[in-house]
């Protein structure tokens, strides 16, 4: 680990967009701050059921969030 | 206690003892010696880190366990296993160097071989940890 995934995301904006930090979106979902910071910075890749849960708490669905680079 | 403080209790433990195995090791290698230090020291350490961490575990409670030990921990965890495990197979082909030119003998392979081999997933940890990634 330590590479770009090829896996592009809005998750900082859209966690801005509700004023959410790091450490209370990560609160909300059950994860580390360190974890929501490695998917922001395209570190590392979450699991499906981490991804719905950050849809779920950001009311958006997990294509709103994440997309294969080519096509972000 | 909250996750932040279970992580750091973690951590910790686990450096400690990879620090702890990595001077047997390699006090074996400087000193000659197949016992460097007390063994029991290493298994002491190894017993209370796994008592510890539990412990504190237990005490955080579920919900703490289960963000310090997140997809991202476990996963950073098992890259130090699987580091860890070509560090074990690389000081195969060390050590017989080692032997073939009479720098150590069996004895002392033996000892500081386990310890090193113990200390590597630990270690690599740390260095996760010196590096904000855990």
């Amino acid at each position: 680990m330590g590479e770009k995934t090829g896996l592009a995301n809005r998750l900082r904006a859209l966690r801005n967009a509700r004023g959410l930090t790091q450490a209370q979106l990560a609160a909300q979902v059950g994860v580390s701050r360190k974890t929501i910071n490695t998917i922001e910075n395209r570190v590392f890749v979450p699991s499906t059921l981490l991804a719905l849960k950050l849809a779920r708490v950001l009311e958006v669905s997990v294509h709103d969030i994440f997309a294969l680079e080519e096509d972000g | 206690m909250n996750a932040r403080t279970l992580t750091m209790i973690r951590n910790t433990s686990f450096s400690l003892l990879g620090l702890i195995l990595l001077a047997y090791g390699l006090g074996v290698l400087v000193t000659g010696r197949t016992e460097p230090f007390p063994w029991w020291v290493t298994a002491v350490a190894g017993i209370a880190t796994a008592v510890v961490v539990t412990s504190a575990s237990l005490l955080a409670g579920r919900r703490a366990a289960a963000i310090t030990w997140d997809e991202l921990a476990l996963e950073e965890w098992k890259d130090c296993l699987r580091l860890g495990y070509w560090v074990a197979v690389w000081l195969y082909p060390l050590f017989a160097v080692l032997i073939g030119l009479s720098l150590v003998d069996l004895p002392q392979s033996f000892a500081a071989m386990g310890t090193l081999t113990a200390s590597a997933p630990f270690l690599l940890f740390l260095s996760k940890w010196l590096r904000g990634r855990v």
